[in-house]
Order: structure tokens, then C-alpha cells, then sequence
């Protein structure tokens, strides 16, 4: 291939896994990544120890159980267990079949009449919890004597949750919906968890009441997509439809406090804390942002936008073809390849960030585990970027 | 002149950048369905304020927008009234071609003559900055298309009417 056409690519450009990914998973070790291209599917990869490097990866399953779009997937580490969920108001529970090499699905009945938006495991993974259309969270346990998982609805909402976050007690849950509030449940269940408190007794005096509103923001002003529970579980995050981040922090005794932080560009779909100090936010930007604690006392923190994790390759943007005809023909091949009007250089047309469409979703990892390593970006340009955390300096 | 379709076509393109932020959702009123949630107008949280951005009284844009669509309505300036009969020509040779253009909305809502209707599923195919790249490019150039096509009209009246009565000389 000439190399002057080559100089018009974008240097690398990571390998386009389907049409748009909605949702992924990674497992404990990174080995696999659960994916679904946006349709009724469920894909699984096998990395091959190339975690960063998806042309390397290789499709080793494919799961089409759901009748519909899948909208969620969570991957718990250490049970190895994959929940997802759908639009034809399913869940799934996918067990590893060592003996067939198969994945086995649990149809869970969720009792929901609308489509299921989100899914996330419990931190200690006997329970999970899915946001819905319907307006409810159903969250799900094991019940050992049926061999099957039942469930109980958190109602309470006015409209679609579209997204949900557990607590690192695994007792309570943070929802998000397109009624513009962020709420705390309480998914206290009696025999699956413990009774006693585990130092949220002051916080919420009615920590052990299933279903019932332990606090209620609605600083976001907007539809809010995302919400986050930080790993120590004092501090909350959720980012709403006005490119906004607000961040909550809980104390003992006193109402939380509720800290906004506008952002000056597009809205983000996901949110993530990478530590306590510091979360990691996509969206619409197709750029990963970062916002850090700067200022302010442990109990009083002042969160700010600390910078953006994609940066603009200038050395690639400058290399120019040294020959008339090489640059008649690079213009030439922009148009026809890439519908750059003719003459146009590339760098304006182009879009330079990694994903070429908007990022749907974020997985920290290794999950469950904190400070973060990497993080990784799955988009509707079907692409999924992993970022490095150490080159953020984060604190 | 020109001044003032820069500064109305910049406002737009940075009202269009926001509400092209659309994401997939699933009716919450009919199970099983997903509609563009402009068009459904069924539930009121997931409808945004709807915007009109006015050059003159009849050139002008409204843009709706949703949780996964936007509907952008455009009006295009009539001086007289060839110009009218000219624009609903125009207008309904584009709508009656919708399905082949994807984004256009077959029926212009009521008070405008071009609407298009973009849901998240043309936003995960295409590119946004194309997209709002293509409709400021239409804005700028209906005007023009409009004004050659009358001046087309006039010149081919004074063809006709000119060998039309040269038998009568």
C-alpha cells in the first residue's frame, strides 16, 4: 500500500468491533469481554492476553437468548457469573459451562412490563438490580430450595430509570431517571444481608427498610444518565443531561452535601469513580473526562474538571505528502473513501478522538478493585478503547 | 445580507450540536416499542423546550428536541407570491421523496415547509457533524435554489410569451 495514501490514516486507529456497542463487561483477570453490537446479541471475546489491542482479540461466543436490544450487561469477578438485560424485559443469568464450554442461561422474571435499561451486580454478587422503563427496580436474589432467582421492586419512580449504582455495604442503591432525580434506595433483604450496621446508622435511619427513599437530589436539573458510588461509599456522582456532574458527599448526622460542576461541552452518558478522589465521565464529547477532588477537606470535598483523556496526536496531523501528485492523490482518495470535499485537508473533516461516535459505556478495572489501573470505553462506533489511568496523575 | 444568514446559520449550528444528543430509549407508555419520542409526544419529561431561531418573521427555524430524537422545521423567506407557489413546489417534490432521504419528515409541521425528523438510530449510523454539516449547507442553499428557480420562470415567461405573440406581428 503507497505509503503517502497510509499518511491520510489516522495512526491507530483501533480495530471497529460491530456497527455501535451498547454495552460491555470485562471479567476479573481481563482475559474475556462481553459486548453486545447493539442487537439482541451477546458477544464474547477472548483478548489473548492483547488487552489494549482489539484486532488481536478473537469472538469465541455468541449468546442470542434476548429477544431484543441487550442494554446492559455486568460481569460479576469473583463467581464469574453475567447478568443481562434487555428490551424484551428479560434478564439473564449466564453460568460457564466448564464440560460443554458453553455459556448457560437463567431466565430471571423480573415482573417488569417495559424494557430493562441497566443491570449491575451486587459488590458481594448475590443480589442484582435492574433499571427499567417501568418505572421500578427490580433487584434479584438466589433462591437456593427453588434453584432460581426472584425478585423484589423498588417502585417510587416517576419516570424511566436509566441508570443504577450499588453501594459498597451492599445495601443500598443509587438510581438515576428521566424523571430528572437521583435517588438512594435502600435493597436491605432479610437473610441475605447482614443486620447489623455497618456504619450508614446515622446516615440513613432507615437503612433497613427494602424499597424505601433514603435521600433525593435533583441538582441535575435534567434527565440524569448515569450515576456512581464511589469504593469507600461516602460519596455519590451523577451526571445529568446538562453537562453537568454532581457530586454528593454523605455525612453522619447532617444532610449530604451536593457539590455541581457544569461542564462546557457535551453531556455524559457514563460516569465511574476510578478512586475516591477522582471519576472518569464519557459521552457525547467522544472524549473520556476526568474530574479530580482539588480542594476542600476530606469531609468537604471541592471537585473540579481535572482534563480530558483523548489528546489531539499534532505530529501525525502535520505529516504532509512532499509531492504534487502524492497530494493529488491523497485529496483524490480523501473524497473518495472518506467524503472529504475535494481539496478539504483531512485534519478539518476528520474527527481525531479514538471513537469516532458516542461513547455508550465505561468498565473500570480490575473490578472491584481501587485505586483503578485502566478503564476501558465502548462506543457506538462499535470500538472499545482501553485508557491507561497512571498517565492521568491522578491522585 | 450575508451578514446576518452567518450569525442566524452559527446560532443554529450550536443549538443543532446540542440537541443532536440523542440516545437510544424505549417507550416507557407501549411495551415493546421504541418511537422517536418527538413525534409520540407521550410523555412530557422526555421533551425538551422547543427553540425557535428567527432571522425575519418568515425565515426561521424550530428545533424540537427529546431523549431520542430531534425535529428541525425550517421556513423558508417568501417575498411574493411566486415565491410561495415556488417553495410549496419545491417543498413537496423533497417530501414526497422522504423515505429515500431518510431524515426528512414527509409532512412539514404546521407553520414551516421543511422538517426533518433525526432519532438516535440515523445518529448511530451517521456521522453528527455531517448531519448538522448537511442541514446548515440546505439552509444556506434553499435560498439561492429558490431565486434561480424564479428567475428560470420569469426568463422562460418572456421566451414563450415573446414567440407566443410573434405570430400576432
Amino acid at each position: 500500500i503507497n505509503a503517502e495514501y497510509m499518511g491520510i490514516l489516522q495512526k491507530n486507529m483501533t480495530e471497529q468491533l460491530a456497527n455501535a456497542i451498547s454495552c460491555h463487561a470485562w471479567n476479573r483477570d481481563q482475559s474475556l469481554i462481553a459486548l453486545s453490537p447493539n442487537n439482541n446479541e451477546m458477544h464474547i471475546y477472548a483478548t489473548n492476553g492483547n488487552v489494549s489491542d482489539a484486532s488481536k482479540w478473537e469472538r469465541k461466543w455468541v449468546l442470542d437468548k434476548h429477544g431484543g436490544p441487550v442494554s446492559g450487561i455486568d460481569w460479576a469477578p469473583i463467581t464469574n457469573q453475567i447478568v443481562s438485560c434487555g428490551h424484551d424485559r428479560n434478564a439473564y443469568v449466564w453460568r460457564y459451562d466448564e464440560k460443554d464450554n458453553d455459556w448457560k442461561p437463567t431466565l430471571v422474571i423480573l415482573r417488569i412490563n417495559r424494557a430493562a435499561t441497566a443491570v449491575k451486580w451486587s459488590p458481594n454478587e448475590n443480589k442484582f438490580a435492574v433499571a427499567s422503563g417501568a418505572k421500578c427496580v427490580p433487584v434479584c436474589y438466589f433462591e437456593a430450595s427453588n434453584d432460581w432467582w426472584i425478585c423484589k421492586v423498588i417502585k417510587k419512580h416517576r419516570s424511566t430509570v436509566l441508570s443504577l449504582d450499588w453501594c459498597v455495604n451492599n445495601k443500598f442503591i443509587v438510581t438515576g431517571g428521566a424523571d430528572m432525580k437521583c435517588r438512594v434506595f435502600s435493597a436491605y433483604l432479610e437473610g441475605i444481608d447482614p443486620s447489623e450496621d455497618d456504619g450508614f446508622g446515622e446516615v440513613f435511619p432507615k437503612q433497613h427498610e427494602f424499597g424505601e427513599v433514603l435521600a433525593e437530589f435533583d441538582s441535575a436539573q435534567s434527565w440524569v444518565h448515569s450515576v456512581a458510588w464511589s469504593p469507600g461509599g461516602f460519596r455519590l456522582a451523577f451526571a445529568g443531561h446538562g453537562s453537568n456532574v454532581s457530586f454528593v458527599q454523605i455525612l453522619a448526622g447532617s444532610t449530604p452535601i451536593v457539590q455541581t460542576v457544569n461542564f462546557p461541552n457535551l453531556p455524559f452518558l457514563d460516569i465511574r469513580f476510578l478512586s475516591d478522589n477522582s471519576l472518569v465521565a464519557a459521552g457525547f464529547d467522544m472524549n473520556p473526562a476526568v474530574f479530580e477532588v482539588t480542594g476542600g477537606t476530606e469531609a468537604e470535598p471541592f471537585w473540579s474538571y481535572k482534563q480530558s483523556v483523548d489528546k489531539k496526536d499534532t505530529a501525525s496531523s502535520s505529516q504532509a505528502s512532499q509531492s504534487s501528485f502524492g497530494a493529488t492523490r491523497a485529496a483524490f482518495s480523501a473524497t473518495v473513501n472518506q467524503g472529504v470535499q475535494f481539496g478539504k485537508t483531512v485534519e478539518e473533516s476528520s474527527i481525531w478522538t479514538k471513537h469516532k461516535n458516542i461513547i455508550s459505556n465505561i468498565f473500570v478495572f480490575p473490578p472491584a478493585e481501587f485505586p483503578a489501573t485502566k478503564f476501558s470505553t465502548a462506543g457506538l462506533d462499535g470500538r472499545v478503547v482501553v485508557w491507561d489511568v497512571a498517565p492521568l496523575a491522578l491522585k | 445580507m450575508s451578514n446576518t444568514l452567518s450569525g442566524y446559520l452559527k446560532a443554529i449550528r450550536s443549538s443543532l450540536e446540542a440537541a443532536f444528543c440523542v440516545r437510544n430509549f424505549a417507550s416507557q407508555v407501549v411495551e415493546r416499542h421504541n418511537k422517536p419520542e418527538v413525534e409520540a409526544r407521550m410523555s412530557k419529561e422526555l421533551l425538551l423546550q422547543p427553540i425557535v431561531i428567527a432571522r425575519e418573521k418568515g425565515e426561521k427555524c424550530l428545533i424540537e428536541g427529546s431523549i431520542n430524537s430531534v425535529r428541525i422545521s425550517i421556513a423558508i423567506k417568501k417575498s411574493d407570491e411566486m415565491e410561495e407557489v415556488l417553495v410549496d413546489r419545491f417543498s413537496r417534490f423533497l417530501a414526497q421523496r422522504a423515505e429515500d432521504f431518510v431524515i426528512l419528515r414527509r409532512a412539514p409541521v404546521k407553520g414551516y415547509d421543511v422538517s426533518f425528523l433525526i432519532t438516535n438510530f440515523h445518529s448511530e449510523e451517521m456521522k453528527k457533524d455531517k448531519l448538522i454539516d448537511f442541514i446548515i449547507h440546505f439552509m444556506e442553499e434553499v435560498n439561492s435554489e429558490i431565486s434561480a428557480l424564479k428567475l428560470a420562470v420569469n426568463s422562460r415567461a418572456r421566451v414563450v410569451s415573446g414567440t407566443f405573440l410573434r405570430q400576432f406581428v
